[in-house]
């Protein structure tokens, strides 16, 4: 499959009062065209700041990306003249689903001005009858607001909104949970983009409003070919929609696998402990001993060493380089855990 | 590791052992519960109607067990709770605990008997004082509520400040320095301190990841066991509800929809509503119902449908179900139902 996005390398830091956050350190995601990635963790292991990284919205100052790259249909984001990265990247080729979906609209604008804001500055005028319908001119002709309206319009009916026309008119307080975070779809898909952050979209929804929201972006997926790199922290929807997971811990990424052989065989010590921390009808509770890690000064090797039964001094010192155990399976850890029921050749397991 | 297998298989099975040593004995019983809220209108502020946000809830608890109510936000979850505790008098209705009907008394009494019964409550970190140190939020309700030296006081703090794995050293310390988890445990040992034999734990693991949500489940029976409590478990979270509770009911729109064993309802759901929420939970190892039957949202609670509150999203309704409301009413195995399909069988 062709690579669409490709983080190499990405360190973060944040120059803070108390010292030195290191909040992101060499991270390596790939995203391939009309795939589904998810980017799952715990609070505070860096998922939205590599987010933001590919965004271009880093707060600078305290944060700064120091070290990496971000590779977008071969060209390097973090290279690229500003103005050209507002005008092609930002908001048109690479989109953002927000997590809040009662926080991202503006209370005092209705829905309609809103979304004719996006259509005004980011949406590509297409041509028709020979001519360029609109620039990206503040002022819009009578008929271009037309023609958006009713671009818009379909996409509203697309994210199966009931009566779009009337939905236009509305604030933001009259519209439910989930039927803004439809608006805050369409507002991302409006400009045809070849990715899309979603940053926890349903994490302030209902479960059967969930399901729904959910169903409607698998769908959208396959119909725009649209890559999506999906933020959460709930594995359980992580499983529903991803074709592909990454999973961090403390600004490191410990294993990346397609999302079947992920929650079947898990190789990293973190990813099987933190999936037998899950729920389980059987009554059996099992937690991982110890605290996430400070970010200030941690040390060099893997950061996951103090929680980890089958740690050694080795892990301290050095970070382990990411191995591909299995097709497509990668995992960073120098004595990765047996996997699930795959028959296991390699002498670099530990039992 | 060998040690926390040892927790672990200890405690599971707690469920499925217990649930028949349980006597008929409850502890605490809601009859015919309702809560309106009124809606002013803009300028006169004359009332415009009521916000049914409890209307007409009724179940028993038995001692020791852990109680779950589901439901999707704003179903009324937490005003049923709040309703139980006292901090809302209810329209209608009674609230029995240990015997006294507590809905009805004059507050000096009922506040006595309320020590018994303790509020935990669902966003840990705005629950306690920001301007005051752990130390001070602790003895406040030993001060109010119990007659006690500064001896007996600090003791007891001692004491259950070890139960909930909190250190003394966090007693001069303000809460805005303590994680998530740890401000879980805070409020946890701020009402242990009273001695409760029941406790309401509004949506006590929203917000938290995965691994510290365990640890403090974990805790939730451990501490069940220590102090002999009773929990009535509130969560929209229904795979944590299945694996603590022994009974559960599912509130739709101010009402409890399906009641019964815990076990029960996850293995043969009944109601419509129960089953699309089952459903759509989204879980490990289950793929995605890509023909999922629900559609529409919760419905307006200043303007419920009339007859069944379900029927608009309901995938099996039938015409009665517009016009007639069911009752709630149990069958032999204990489980209540509130849907016509069901009564008509």
């Amino acid at each position: 499959m062709q690579r669409l996005l490709e983080i190499r390398d990405l360190t973060v830091h944040f120059y803070t009062d108390e010292g030195t956050v290191e909040a992101i350190d060499r991270c390596n995601i790939m995203i391939s065209r009309g795939e589904v990635v998810g980017l799952i963790g715990e609070s505070g292991c860096g998922k939205t700041t590599t987010a933001r990284a590919v965004l271009g919205i880093i707060p600078s100052p305290p944060g700064k990306i120091v070290h990496g790259e971000i590779a977008f249909q071969g060209q390097d984001l973090l290279k690229m003249d500003r103005h050209q990265f507002n005008k092609h990247i930002r908001g048109r080729a690479i989109t953002l689903i927000p997590q809040d979906p009662f926080n991202s609209l503006n209370p005092l604008f209705t829905i309609g001005t809103q979304i004719m804001d996006i259509m005004r500055w980011k949406f590509e005028p297409p041509e028709e009858d020979g001519e360029t319908v609109g620039k990206n001119t503040k002022v819009l002709s009578k008929r271009h607001k037309q023609y958006y309206r009713d671009k818009i319009i379909k996409m509203l009916k697309q994210m199966q909104i009931p009566s779009p026309e009337q939905q236009l008119k509305k604030h933001p307080h009259e519209l439910s949970g989930g039927q803004r975070q439809r608006v805050l779809i369409a507002m991302a898909l409006l400009s045809n983009p070849s990715l899309i952050i979603a940053d926890e979209p349903t994490t302030a929804l209902d479960v059967t409003i969930e399901a729904q929201i959910l169903q409607l972006l698998r769908q959208l997926v396959k119909e725009y070919e649209v890559s999506v790199l999906y933020i959460t922290h709930d594995l359980g929807v992580a499983n529903q929609i991803c074709d592909r997971i990454f999973i961090m811990y403390a600004g490191q990424v410990m294993e990346s696998a397609p999302t079947g052989s992920f929650f079947k065989s898990p190789l990293h010590p973190y990813t099987q402990k933190l999936l037998e921390s899950l729920p389980k009808p059987s009554g059996e509770i099992s937690d991982i001993p110890g605290e996430v890690p400070n970010l200030i000064s941690p040390v060099p090797g893997c950061r996951f060493f103090p929680r980890c039964e089958l740690a050694n001094p080795r892990c301290k010192e050095r970070r382990p380089q990411a191995e591909e155990l299995f097709p497509d399976h990668w995992v960073t850890c120098f004595h990765p855990v047996k996997g699930g029921n795959r028959s296991i050749s390699s002498t670099k397991f530990v039992d | 590791m060998s040690t926390d297998k040892g927790i672990a298989s200890s405690l599971s099975g707690i469920r499925e052992t217990e649930t028949n040593q349980y006597g008929q004995e409850s502890i605490l019983e809601v009859k015919g519960l309702k809560k309106y809220f009124p809606v002013y209108s803009r300028i006169l502020k004359r009332k415009m109607g009521w916000i049914k946000a409890v209307d007409g809830v009724s179940f028993k608890i038995r001692k020791g067990e852990i109680f779950g109510i589901v439901g999707e936000s704003g179903c009324g979850k937490s005003t049923l709770g709040k309703t139980i505790l006292g901090i809302y008098r209810p329209n209608d209705g009674s609230v029995v605990f240990k015997g006294e009907t507590i809905s009805t008394l004059p507050t000096k009494q009922a506040r006595k008997i309320r020590m018994g019964l303790q509020y935990v409550y669902q966003d840990a970190g705005a629950s306690l004082d920001p301007m005051w140190l752990i130390r001070r939020t602790l003895r406040e309700p030993l001060v109010i509520h119990a007659r006690l030296s500064k001896e007996e006081i600090d003791e007891r703090i001692e004491r259950v400040l070890a139960a909930t794995g909190l250190k003394p050293e966090h007693l001069s310390r303000y809460p805005h320095e303590f994680s998530g988890g740890q401000q879980r445990r805070l409020g946890l040992a701020r009402i242990l301190c009273l001695n409760p034999s029941l406790v309401i734990l509004d949506e006590p693991t929203s917000g938290l990841d995965v691994s510290v949500q365990a640890t403090i489940l974990k805790l939730f029976i451990e501490l069940k066991h220590q102090f002999e409590l009773t929990y009535i478990f509130i969560s929209h979270n229904l795979t944590v509800v299945h694996m603590m509770c022994n009974r559960m009911a599912v509130m739709y729109a101010g009402k409890i929809v399906e009641m019964g064993e815990t076990h029960n309802i996850f293995h043969h759901p009944i109601h419509p509503y129960t089953k699309v929420l089952l459903v759509a939970i989204p879980e490990v190892g289950k793929e995605m119902d890509q023909n999922l039957s629900l559609t529409g949202e919760p419905p307006n609670p200043e303007n419920f449908p009339s007859g069944c509150r379900f029927w608009p999203r309901c995938g099996y309704k039938k015409e009665i179900c517009e016009t007639v409301e069911p009752v709630l009413k149990s069958d032999k195995d204990g489980r209540w139902l509130a849907c016509h399909l069901n009564h008509m069988k």
